[in-house]
């Protein structure tokens, strides 16, 4: 199986649709810090002046299952996750640990913002390493940096991931300024 | 054999709740529900606990499985619900 983080500029129109499909289905939307429906137009504009951050949709064999962003590249950087909910969660734990890699080649600390009603995520971004540092009555701030980040990898579990990650062809595809 | 498996799975599931990040309340037990619908891990848990259930069940039983199938953890009908169904399936393949 070929997973493909793609970069949402070179996305074609189709799979811009395909993908907010998956960002406004409610589970999804329940869950981000930007709760409203999104719509074709508004987010090709939107896409149009980011600057400074990376946006990737997640393609299994041709399918798209999730997206993933990393704002702020210069300063204060974080990233974001959402996924369809039938997606294997073998694959989903790939997934965000191969982006997690590539995030931290180019950043050297990141940041996480996961509201408290979404239990799962909770536990999902501590067992990922990263550590409370903010919580207000709805957010928890999640912060790791790249030399925690080297220590978390060499866990048994991790190596794991490592490992099943390598039975699969796993590429970036970044579109160059 | 069952019952050794099931024990195995046990004592996998109350370690990883000891080290990870979990919704576990209590010591695991027959019923406790692993994965999906009310279960008390998230996907990276289930991870580290397919692999210390692999390293147990060779080190202890001498069985050589691979429980990281990606068939199983995409099954409409997961083995991976509750301490009951992973056991039937490592029995199973086994």
């Amino acid at each position: 199986m070929k997973i493909i983080f793609k970069d949402y500029k070179l996305l074609s129109t189709n799979e811009h649709k395909r993908l907010l499909e998956i960002r406004n289905l409610e589970h999804i939307r329940e869950n981000s810090l930007e709760k409203s429906i999104i719509g074709l137009e508004s987010h090709l504009k939107w896409l149009f002046n980011l600057k400074d951050s990376l946006y990737f949709a997640v393609f299994m064999d041709d399918e798209i299952y999730g997206g993933f962003s990393l704002n702020a590249l210069k300063s204060n950087s974080s990233w974001g996750v959402f996924f369809r909910q039938d997606t294997n969660v073998l694959l989903l734990s790939i997934c965000v640990y191969k982006f997690l890699e590539f995030a931290f080649s180019k950043v050297q600390t990141l940041n996480s913002i996961v509201k408290i009603s979404n239990k799962n995520s909770l536990t999902f971004t501590k067992n990922f390493g990263f550590k409370e540092v903010e919580k207000t009555p709805s957010e928890v701030k999640f912060s790791q940096n790249i030399q925690e980040w080297q220590e978390f990898r060499t866990k048994k579990f991790i190596k794991k991931v490592d490992d099943m990650a390598k039975s699969y062809e796993i590429k970036f595809k970044v579109k160059n300024d | 054999m069952t019952k050794k498996i099931q024990e195995i799975i046990i004592a996998c599931l109350d370690e990883i709740c000891e080290n990870y990040e979990t919704q576990a309340n209590s010591k695991a037990n027959l019923d406790t529900k692993i994965f999906a619908n009310d279960g008390i891990l998230d996907s990276l848990s289930l991870v580290a606990l397919i692999s210390e259930l692999e390293e147990r069940l060779e080190n202890e039983l001498d069985i050589q499985v691979t429980l990281a199938d990606e068939k199983a953890m995409s099954a409409k009908n997961s083995p991976f619900k509750d301490v009951q169904s992973l056991s039937l399936y490592i029995k199973e393949i086994i």
